[in-house]
């Protein structure tokens, strides 16, 4: 007997009860393991037969031409296939598997592949899966149904644009820009919720598919409340040169987020005019390092020779980082670009004189 | 009471409570890493990779890779880390003073030149003795700082320096990555702007098949020492490491393999190469950084296995490896004492850095000190040898389950060791361990503290097998 705390414990029976409860735990974790490396190894086993089928079928469905032109697609489906489908598990298999094929192929091979999800009803299941209360369920669903063009869901997809969940709403506006393409994107006219890097990277690349259409909303989306949306837009303001909201990206160089304020400068490389120089060199001076770095890298990429004057005093600047941007633009706006860098660098002491052999080296790489 | 009562009662009591919140502690990370893990799961299910690793958006990222005396395998490292899948990255191979030809083997099978170079100095480092960059366009991700030795966080401190990308990615040379490895570690970055450091599993390579810098076949090692590590491992990345990066108190990233924001590693003041656990000392630092800050941070940890390296396989480099690690934690903990139970620091003081404190950094001097007085008891015949014997099966039998659960966890979730006579292996050396392999680590931690103790400073000699390669025709 032990007095713990004015309590006398039998403190070995104590230890003997709580070992063996262990051991029964012991036992029974080591019997889960092998049970389920056997059920895993099984189902291994089980998954690749029935895949086979699958495939061959998907084979079929990539060849497939109906009999005379016009006629909508009816592939003859074996009927153990049909039996096998009765099971839930071997419908998300076989989804799996035209998911990853339709992925993968283009042209008639990858409508076919869409038809016979069609034909088997498998948007059934995916549809079902939008009302599930897993929001990976949720989310499986909106990418099993966008991934196999069912845009007659589209409105289903929609309401979880703004969702809490990340992922959810992030699929649901990737669904909704491969349905509706450039005009897809008018979500950003309303959600409240950020749009994350990842996403937006996504988005990007989506658009990139989509037949191009002018945007109307861009001026709006520079001038959103939500900041993701505004980096969003000042992409696509970039990437599709899209010069008439030249003005509102001047004006996210006011904006209170840095990342804005820099992503801002970025895109003006895409869209000057002649009024840009004069814009970006008049937020230099309060700007802080990063900016005033940001600054001259845009004005590198401008390359306007009446801002030479302006980059030989950037260059004067006691940090070497400024002095490194502003040696690049001073090259790329004057004219004899190299030669006009020698001259302002000849002034200067080592070891500074080094970013002009930099310099001149990477031209000659 | 005398004194005598007094002293064995705080023992008694001491020891008690200790193993009581220890005994908590690990349940409780058992339950948080099995919801992260899902958690994990559930979220990479449906994410395409691809779309990052082709997207001219995607951010910049530059690799470090630190070399010394590499010679024999730095042109197939390299040539491993040029092939990793992703547009916007910046290769860095950091040649620290090597005494072989590690260079000149870079610079003849990569045609790199010496160039001019500027560089802004932001961390101080020992001397840069040139950059080198490839006159080949085919290699043009690829660049090769020559600089004196300083060790392995100078050499890293000088890689962020020359470092073009807001993301850098500091690894081992000699380490295999994944196909993949990049795109999933950086992802926590894109998805939450406040993610200051991402870690990567790291996993036993002995006796795995590597085909041209690619591992091909998992296979446990064949050897019982390298065995105990893998068990080692998967407790420590899938159970340990995952349940704190859940609560966000993570406070450590393996050296092996962690992605960081460059801006905030500077800010903070990059590797210190005064320590020899200069990993950990690097997150305590940032997060403390980011607690004085007063902003939000998280470091997250991705328990994908990513990263795959040779574990010691002889006693002699082990015992080293385990002292160089207690000899980390506990300069980094002392360097940052000041958080000790402060509550300016949220979870990191109150939690994090206490558990490490107590668990990790008492734990061998608290088992030393309590064999040593079982040992005196002992020889003065005053061991109750029935609660003795009750005791240890539990304890022992407690550490079984741990053990068991994590291997549970293994192959519920990434399965790498398919075959039976791997899970037989794997829980063999389960039941061997308590016995063999944690004294010996218990040994060599101590030995650890000595060496802090007697102000011994560097790594100790560390050499490897190599890797089981196989080449396709």
């Amino acid at each position: 007997m032990v007095v713990l705390f004015n309590v006398e414990v039998d403190f070995q029976k104590v230890l003997n009860t709580a070992s063996a409860v262990i051991w029964i735990g012991i036992l029974t974790v080591v019997l889960l393991i092998f049970v389920m490396l056997t059920i895993k190894k099984q189902r291994e086993k089980t998954k690749e037969k029935i895949l086979k089928s699958f495939r061959l079928l998907i084979e079929k469905a990539l060849f497939y031409e109906p009999d005379e032109e016009g006629l909508d697609f009816k592939l003859p489906v074996p009927e153990k296939i049909h039996k096998l489908l009765r099971k839930r598990v071997f419908q998300q298999w076989l989804i799996d598997e035209l998911v990853r094929a339709r992925k993968n192929l283009s042209g008639n091979a990858h409508e076919n592949i869409k038809n016979l999800y069609e034909q088997l009803n498998l948007f059934q299941l995916s549809l079902k899966k939008l009302s599930s209360i897993n929001w990976n369920v949720k989310v499986q669903g909106i990418q099993e149904l966008c991934i196999m063009d069912q845009s007659r869901f589209m409105e289903s997809m929609a309401a979880f644009v703004d969702h809490d969940n990340a992922d959810i709403r992030a699929e649901a506006q990737i669904a909704l820009v491969h349905f509706r393409g450039f005009q897809g994107l008018d979500f950003l006219d309303t959600i409240t919720k950020p749009v994350s890097y990842w996403n937006r990277i996504r988005l990007l690349e989506k658009v990139a598919f989509a037949p191009y259409q002018e945007f109307t909303g861009l001026a709006r989306w520079l001038q959103s409340p939500n900041d993701s949306v505004i980096l969003f837009a000042l992409r696509l303001t970039g990437i599709y040169h899209i010069f008439n909201v030249h003005d509102e990206v001047v004006g996210c160089l006011n904006h209170g987020n840095e990342s804005i304020r820099i992503e801002s400068l970025r895109t003006l490389e895409d869209v000057y005019s002649e009024k840009t120089s004069k814009a970006i060199i008049s937020r230099y001076e309060e700007g802080d390092l990063k900016l005033k770095i940001a600054v001259l890298q845009t004005l590198s990429k401008i390359g306007d020779s009446g801002n030479l004057d302006f980059l030989r005093a950037a260059w004067k600047n006691d940090d070497p980082r400024i002095k490194l941007a502003a040696a690049r633009a001073i090259i790329s706006s004057a004219d004899d670009g190299i030669e006009t860098l020698k001259k302002t660098v000849e002034a200067e002491p080592m070891p500074y004189q080094i970013i002009f052999e930099q310099l001149k080296a990477e031209a000659i790489l | 009471m005398s004194w005598q009562s007094v002293v064995v009662d705080i023992l008694t009591y001491g020891l008690l409570i200790y193993s009581t919140l220890l005994i908590i502690f690990y349940i409780s990370i058992g339950v948080i890493s099995l919801k992260g893990i899902k958690l994990h799961f559930r979220k990479n299910s449906f994410s395409d990779f691809r779309v990052l690793a082709t997207s001219s958006d995607a951010p910049g990222v530059t690799i470090i890779a630190p070399a010394y005396n590499e010679a024999a395998s730095i042109v197939e490292n390299a040539r491993s880390l040029l092939s990793i899948y992703y547009e916007n990255l910046e290769v860095i191979i950091v040649n620290d003073g090597s005494k072989d030809n590690s260079l000149e083997r870079l610079i003849e099978a990569y045609d790199m030149k010496k160039i001019p170079f500027f560089v802004h100095e932001q961390l101080n480092t020992k001397t840069v003795r040139g950059i080198y960059k490839s006159s080949n366009p085919v290699f043009h991700k690829l660049t090769v700082v020559d600089k004196q030795n300083g060790g392995k966080a100078d050499a890293l401190n000088s890689g962020v320096n020359f470092a073009s990308n807001d993301i850098v990615i500091c690894i081992d040379v000699d380490c295999i990555l994944e196909q993949d490895a990049v795109l999933r570690i950086i992802k926590p970055f894109l998805e939450d702007p406040d993610v200051i450091c991402s870690g990567g599993v790291i996993r036993i390579a002995n006796d795995c098949v590597v085909e041209n810098g690619r591992l091909v076949q998992v296979n446990m090692p064949k050897t019982f020492l390298p065995s105990f590590q893998v068990l080692e491992y998967i407790r420590a990345f899938l159970l340990g490491r995952m349940a704190w990066s859940k609560l966000n108190g993570l406070l450590i990233v393996s050296g092996a393999f962690g992605a960081f924001n460059k801006n905030i590693l500077i800010k903070a003041g990059g590797y210190d190469h005064r320590t020899v656990g200069e990993d950990m000392e690097l997150i305590v630092r940032m997060r403390r950084y980011m607690e004085e800050l007063g902003k939000p941070y998280k470091v997250t940890y991705i328990p994908d296995p990513l990263c795959w390296t040779e574990a010691p396989s002889d006693y002699k480099i082990l015992g080293r490896q385990r002292s160089r690690w207690m000899r980390g934690t506990v300069e980094a903990l002392f360097a940052h004492r000041r958080m000790f139970f402060n509550p300016n620091y949220h979870l990191l003081g109150m939690l994090s850095y206490p558990f490490w404190f107590f668990f990790e950094f008492l734990a061998p001097i608290i088992e030393f000190v309590g064999m040593v007085t079982l040992l005196l008891l002992a020889v003065f015949n005053r061991v109750d040898w029935n609660y003795f014997w009750a005791l240890l099966i539990f304890i022992v039998s407690f550490g079984y389950l741990y053990s068991i659960f994590a291997i549970f966890m293994e192959v519920a979730t990434y399965c790498q060791y398919k075959r039976y006579r791997d899970i037989f292996k794997l829980l063999l050396v389960t039941l061997l361990e308590p016995f063999i392999f944690h004294p010996f680590v218990v040994w060599a931690s101590l030995k650890g503290d000595l060496d802090i103790y007697r102000n011994k400073k560097g790594w100790g000699e560390m050499t490897r097998k190599g890797f089981q390669q196989t080449k396709t025709t």
